[in-house]
């Protein structure tokens, strides 16, 4: 089957979570993408847990294997000479080459954009370092979840009137500006299809979730407010939020989008009361008794099965969901019967499922294959893409070139 | 400079942000797109916060931003003669991308056979609450459905004290919509180069619910790696108990700073960036599991020194010792952040009829075919007459108009 990015080759150095989110995408998608690494300072999330069976080990990392699926793997010392030769050479017979490491890191490598694009003129070179190449904080140290202080998510995200909420879920600085990156990556791609020409593309971090925060960022610079923690109230939508159900940590989210779903809630409650109420029939006069809708509203929920309260209130066309967690996601049943979940099969962990693919292609179905093991594929890359002769390579493996 | 989706034609159908934001991703790269309003316009128009405060077709802000550099016409097509409008404008597209509900579009006589029998080139991207197919597919979905639905709303925040007092969050604003619209945008990029290898275009399913648990792939991993491991609260299963890794929000001066010390060298840099305090040289402090178990007690200490510094001072102490240290900014702060000013994060785009507004720029830097800001948000129908008459003539355009079909 044909797949979008068939015959693309994707030189990878990047590491962690941001640069693997956004080649993950290339690979399963079809490009052939060569993870560069160093087995001494391997990928970090090769040593970062959760580990199978709590043992750890540069094989075992499901947070490895999570994003690094269907790409191969060739180890090369970037701190020697020739193993930059290498990396050029492998450069000159590819189309992308992506990296995400601290500023500068590339041009001590002398694997730097000028060098890389002397090698391949029309070489797409998309980099990153955590807020830009450019301004006077380029050189500062980023990790995606202390991150989100500075863009001004973590000031708008908490409980009504508490302090700032210090973890978002899903790491989502490094997650989101992956994603951000593949997209733009996909477009220069496609003006590189149509004129032969590459380029460089650069991101900081910080700004890919800055561009998803435009209510809060407008509502200031056109109206001077600044918000703060809001809890799981909206702007538009009321009543809204998550109510407590039976069991243990269980909850309902309710959001009522529309005058008729408040009609229906008042039935299914029953509360003839707010239906009849003027004062409730709209969503500003409803916002402005939240408080009291949302603790009555509590109270009801309380003595009710949180799956089975949400699939009551969807029977009337209201929005609601119950909240899921990491356990409760691996049987989610709309998940499963889309076949979001995908399993590898791995020689050192076996048979595992690892979350799959945000979207759906009628006619690409995405390449799946195990994580590959450091340096599987540093022979075949050596030798088959760059010719390399045996006793060369064997030759590069003894003086640690190729480790 | 040229713009990378200079050649595509675009088509928007139904609205809402989701979709609004996909085909907003694809408008900021060069694509033309025509956004298909229904009378009375997209819901987002409707949305806060309004610019002045003052309502208006024009003035929400949230819509400005997610539907710069399109054109808007009005097309009712719930009725028959719209339909068919609808189908000409996707003859002539490479893209049709909606965010009406499942099965919607095929009761309408627009369905994605329908369409590519007409123009075999076109992509449909489809973006919906829980997507095409699977039980939950008529399920209505929000941003805070899709933060239930996920387990993101479970992880934020990840650790709390008392789970029955505490419910779930959702991170703010709207973020599950523009992830959902983010992951269109770049899945109809794939059908795109798809598109140039087998000759035709393709259907595209996002479900919003999908495309934010692609970003819980550790919690799962966590689940399906190391199911036993007594650190269960990581993966968000369990949200009663401490934290676990030392990363956190601490209380300073003026406000709050988050950092970062889960390796010994950012806790020591750390440590230095704070004036080296005697206390974190004890003995129990020097293991770094131990500082995870006795964060409570840290915590207080740190606070002695942080309550004396400023959220600037401590940024700039912190990276000059590489520790990723940050200062937690509101909006107001963060747009005089002197790196976004350095790097005109900010942009400024208006109307005549509203004024210039500043909101957030393009998240990448394009060296050769950057992001652009050709045109202003559109009011409703602003573009009819010159998208409309040249496909209808004047004269059907005004027979159209006045029974309503189009505007």
């Amino acid at each position: 089957m044909t797949l979008p990015l068939e015959g693309l080759r994707v030189v990878d150095f990047s590491w962690i979570i941001a640069g693997p989110f956004t080649t993950l995408w290339l690979a399963t998608m079809g490009a052939e993408v060569i993870k560069v690494e160093s087995s001494v300072h391997t990928d970090l999330t090769r040593r970062l847990p959760p580990f199978v069976d709590g043992v750890d080990g540069v094989e075992r990392s499901g947070l490895h294997h999570g994003l690094n699926m269907s790409k191969k793997s060739c180890t090369i010392d970037l701190r020697t000479e020739r193993g930059q030769e290498l990396a050029l050479d492998l450069v000159r017979q590819s189309d992308v080459v992506v990296e995400n490491f601290a500023y500068g890191q590339m041009e001590r490598f002398n694997l730097g954009y000028d060098r890389l694009r002397e090698a391949k003129p029309d070489i797409l070179f998309l980099t990153s370092a955590g807020l830009g190449k450019t301004g006077p904080h380029r050189q500062y140290v980023t990790f995606g979840p202390p991150l989100v202080a500075l863009t001004g998510l973590a000031s708008i995200t908490g409980y009504e009137g508490e302090r700032p909420e210090r973890s978002i879920g899903g790491v989502w600085a490094d997650h989101l500006s992956g994603m951000t990156a593949c997209l733009h990556l996909l477009a220069a791609l496609e003006h590189r299809e149509r004129t032969g020409e590459g380029q460089l593309l650069e991101y900081s971090m910080a700004e890919a979730v800055m561009a998803q925060l435009p209510e809060a960022y407008i509502d200031f610079t056109a109206n001077g407010r600044v918000w703060s923690p809001s809890g799981n109230r909206d702007t538009v939508f009321a009543p809204h939020g998550f109510y407590p159900c039976t069991g243990d940590d269980r909850w309902v989210a309710i959001a009522v989008e529309t005058d008729a779903a408040w009609a229906s809630l008042c039935q299914l409650m029953p509360r003839a009361d707010w239906g009849d109420d003027p004062d409730l029939a709209t969503a500003q006069g409803r916002r402005e008794r939240a408080a009291e809708l949302d603790q009555e509203m509590a109270a009801w929920s309380r003595i009710q099965d949180a799956e089975a309260l949400a699939a009551a209130l969807q029977a009337l066309g209201i929005a609601a969901a119950s909240a899921s967690n990491s356990r409760r996601l691996l049987a989610d049943e709309q998940l499963r019967a889309r076949g979001f979940f995908v399993e590898i099969d791995h020689p050192e962990v076996g048979r595992r499922e690892l979350s799959g693919l945000p979207w759906k292609i009628s006619d690409a179905e995405p390449r799946i294959e195990a994580p590959p093991l450091l340096g599987a594929d540093t022979l075949w890359v050596m030798t088959e893409l760059l010719g390399m002769d045996d006793a060369e390579f064997a030759t590069l493996v003894a003086d640690g070139i190729l480790v | 400079m040229p713009d990378s989706l200079e050649h595509l034609r675009v088509v928007e159908l139904g609205g809402g942000l989701r979709a609004s934001y996909a085909a907003k991703c694809l408008a900021d790269l060069g694509a033309d797109v025509v956004k298909v309003e229904r009378p009375g316009g997209d819901i987002v128009r409707r949305w806060p916060p309004f610019i002045d405060d003052q309502p208006g077709p024009t003035r929400s802000g949230l819509f400005a931003y997610c539907n710069t550099n399109k054109r808007s016409i009005v097309v009712d097509y719930e009725q028959a003669e719209g339909q068919a409008f609808v189908l000409a404008l996707t003859a002539e597209a490479d893209v049709l991308i909606e965010g009406l509900a499942p099965g919607r579009l095929g009761e309408l006589g627009l369905g994605v056979d329908v369409l590519q029998d007409e123009n075999p080139q076109l992509i449909v991207t489809s973006v919906t609450p829980y997507g095409q197919t699977g039980p939950k597919r008529d399920w209505k979905g929000t941003d805070l459905t899709a933060h239930a639905a996920t387990g993101i709303a479970m992880t934020t925040p990840l650790h709390v004290p008392d789970p029955a007092s505490m419910p779930p969050l959702r991170p703010g604003g709207r973020q599950a919509d523009f992830v959902a619209g983010l992951s269109s945008a770049t899945a109809t990029m794939f059908a795109i180069h798809q598109r140039r290898r087998t000759g035709h275009g393709s259907h595209v399913d996002v479900s919003a619910q999908e495309a934010l648990a692609s970003f819980t792939r550790m919690d799962i991993a966590y689940r399906t790696y190391s199911p036993d491991e007594n650190r269960m609260a990581v993966s968000g299963a369990v949200r009663e108990g401490p934290d676990s890794t030392l990363y956190g929000l601490v209380p300073c001066k003026d406000g709050y700073f988050a950092f970062q010390a889960t390796e010994d060298y950012q806790w020591r840099g750390l440590m230095r960036a704070l004036g080296s305090p005697a206390w974190a040289e004890r003995e129990e402090f020097q293991d770094p599991y131990d500082r995870v178990a006795r964060w409570a007690e840290i915590d207080v200490l740190m606070q002695q020194r942080t309550m004396e510094m400023t959220k600037l001072e401590i940024y700039a102490a912190g990276q000059a010792e590489h520790v990723p240290v940050f200062p937690c900014y509101t909006t107001a702060e963060a747009v005089a952040d002197p790196q976004m000013v350095a790097r005109e994060y900010f942009v400024d785009v208006g109307r005549d009829d509203t004024g210039s507004v500043t909101m957030p720029g393009p998240a990448v830097r394009q060296e050769r075919t950057p992001v652009s800001y050709r045109r202003p948000w559109p009011d409703l129908a602003e573009h009819s007459d010159e998208i409309l008459t040249p496909i209808l003539g004047a004269e059907r355009l005004a027979a159209l108009r006045a029974s309503g079909v189009v505007a």
